[in-house]
């Protein structure tokens, strides 16, 4: 039996809306461009570790690969985040420590999901809620600029919510970050990325 | 369009192999002699330099440049000005480090891959690693100037490089470029331009504040 033209139109125009819905609640997050390899002059500070070089972040297929590696060349670590993990494909030994690298590891998961503007909210947007876990956005300008991200936590139900990591973006024209900075509120680990062109040879 | 880039990759390979050949055992004496006298003779080095990151999964190179000095015995600063400032020094058995942020300061001989890196670094620049055992050697000539394949033994070398190339220009016998090659083919190649050798060096340049 053939089904009723009317479903078949109503199925057309809820597809059609679902799709328009669908591109609306989802806006380009940062490092989105396939095109482009994002670069940072890094410093990250991990309570007695200081390390500097390269941040190098590219968007390949449906992942991102991020390189990190010293100025002089040498690769501190190289992950590739999927969704929801991010796989080490090599650390350096001086930085292979399980705590150490969780941390990072989820520090720049939280950094790649962030999203760009939202346009159309309030300054102070409450993006999110998953557990404990709360996601707040600030944002400024017509077009909605984001140029904070706070996260924070609720250790135990009777207890008040703990602001526990900062990301704050200082954009360009052009919308993309010019320096990005990452602190943790409770522990002593920040993350200070500047984007640079590369030298003229 | 694949088969057409691989085709294009062999046969780009095999011009480079057939571009470089090896030298015989008693060229590589002759070889060894000169640039040993070379290193000799060198009491200090000061130069520009050009580097270049390349990153095969980003298909991306990151360019950087600055200037390089070095005195005998150990002393050598590698000053990056371009893209980002960031200075290491290497001298009398420290290592200090500027960045945008501070001054760090490592003994050298509290840290083995620190003083691993170290020998390697002056010993690239000098040109006198040609009979170190941690790694073995082969020589190719390649038309201008001589090219040194070192292949690491050691155990922490190999796991940083799968091999380091060192090019010595024909007529001076100094090193004009090197390139440390990952197991994943990434690598990070260091020309010279401009070298001026045994011009006096202030010490104020190999003293970070």
């Amino acid at each position: 039996m053939n089904p009723p033209k009317t479903t078949l139109f109503s199925l057309l125009i809820m597809l059609c809306l679902g799709i328009s819905v669908n591109a609306q609640n989802q806006p380009s997050t940062l490092f989105d461009s396939r095109d482009s390899v994002y670069m940072y002059h890094t410093l990250l500070d991990a309570y007695s570790f200081h390390f500097s070089g390269i941040m190098a972040i590219k968007k390949i297929d449906n992942t991102h690969r991020i390189i990190f590696s010293t100025e002089t060349g040498s690769t501190l670590f190289d992950f590739t985040l999927t969704k929801n993990k991010c796989k080490a494909n090599y650390v350096m030994k001086a930085m292979n420590n399980a705590l150490f690298l969780a941390l990072i590891k989820s520090d720049i998961k939280d950094l790649l999901q962030t999203y760009k503007y939202k346009k159309n909210y309030a300054k102070h947007v409450q993006e999110e809620v998953i557990k404990n876990e709360t996601i707040e956005y600030n944002q400024s300008g017509d077009k909605g600029v984001i140029h904070s991200k706070e996260i924070y936590l609720r250790f135990s139900k009777h207890q008040e919510i703990k602001k526990i990591i900062t990301f704050q973006f200082n954009s360009n024209e052009q919308l993309s970050e010019s320096t990005i900075t990452i602190t943790h509120q409770n522990i002593p680990i920040k993350i200070e990325m500047d984007a640079f062109t590369n030298a003229e040879e | 369009m694949n088969k057409i880039i691989s085709l294009s990759v062999l046969l780009f390979m095999s011009f480079v192999m057939t571009a470089q050949t090896a030298l015989p055992t008693k060229d590589i004496e002759l070889v060894k002699q000169k640039i040993a006298t070379s290193s000799k003779n060198m009491n200090t080095m000061q130069s520009s330099f050009t580097q270049e990151k390349y990153m095969s999964v980003m298909s991306q190179k990151i360019q950087s440049n600055g200037m390089f000095y070095f005195k005998k015995q150990n002393q050598v600063r590698w000053e990056y000005t371009e893209p980002y400032k960031y200075i290491i020094v290497l001298s009398n058995g420290k290592i200090q480090i500027k960045d945008d942020k501070k001054v760090s300061e490592y003994d050298m001989n509290s840290n083995k891959a620190f003083k691993q890196i170290n020998d390697m670094m002056i010993q690239l620049v000098q040109g006198n690693v040609l009979n170190n055992t941690a790694y073995t050697i082969k020589y190719f000539d390649v038309g201008t100037s001589y090219l040194l394949e070192m292949i690491p033994t050691d155990k922490k070398l190999k796991a940083m490089f799968s091999k380091i190339q060192l090019n010595f220009d024909k007529t001076n016998y100094e090193v004009a470029s090197f390139k440390m090659i990952e197991s994943n083919n990434d690598y990070t190649l260091v020309k010279f331009v401009n070298r001026k050798q045994n011009a006096a060096i202030e010490a104020s340049k190999f003293e970070l504040k």
